[in-house]
């Protein structure tokens, strides 16, 4: 009984620091900022542009070394790898292009269930820019997911 | 004297979603996954989210 009352006495901090404890993480990873600084080099970058979209169907809370999504979707629902190819924008969020802007759509060919999702530099394999985990996004077929990326600079 | 100010981490980061369902029914489920250098944004999104049941 007393045991009961003190997790029944847990104060606005305890609830907050649970709270925070089921935060969805999402990372601009290390490789990211390699990614980053190599499309600054030459007239024609040898860096290629991460806008390639892809999904995940692991659980794990994603974390800045990451290089890989949890258990990305590369057979089974989707032929492939899922991955879509998206030209990437600039927006502006607060100042004038200072965000790097990529929109995927992916329609399901059967039933999946995402819980994470990232933007790579190739079709296949390849370097993680970004990374999400999130609460499971359920699709069935034919369903379509858009997911909108977005790395602000300022 | 010179002064050199670089920051090591982008603004914002996030991943918002719209689901369209075979049916045509749209659910736009909003920013599913964030992170903002301000802890009291990161914060506040964890606290919407978490009011609207989205974990």
């Amino acid at each position: 009984m007393e045991r009961t009352l003190v997790l029944g006495g847990l104060g606005p901090l305890d609830r907050l620091a649970g709270l925070l404890g089921q935060l969805a993480a999402t990372v601009f990873s290390t490789s990211g900022k390699a990614i980053c600084s190599g499309r600054l080099i030459g007239a024609t970058p040898s860096q290629a542009e991460p806008k390639f979209a892809a999904l995940g169907s692991g659980a794990g809370t994603a974390v800045v070394g990451d290089t890989t999504l949890f258990t990305e979707f590369t057979v089974g629902t989707w032929t492939g790898y899922a991955r879509t190819s998206n030209a990437g924008t600039q927006v502006t969020t607060i100042l004038t292009n200072d965000t790097y802007q990529n929109v995927a759509v992916f329609t399901a060919p059967g039933a999946a269930a995402v819980t994470n999702a990232g933007l790579f530099d190739a079709l296949t394999v390849g370097n993680l820019l970004i990374k999400g985990d999130f609460a499971t996004i359920n699709l069935a077929l034919n369903d379509t997911l858009t997911l909108t990326f977005k790395l602000q600079f300022a | 004297m010179s002064d050199l100010q670089v920051h090591g981490r982008p603004v914002m980061i996030s991943i918002t979603a719209v689901v369209t369902r075979a049916d045509g029914t749209v659910e736009d489920l909003g920013a599913v996954s964030y992170w903002h250098r301000s802890p009291i944004r990161r914060w506040a999104w964890a606290i919407r989210r978490y009011l609207q049941g989205g974990g």
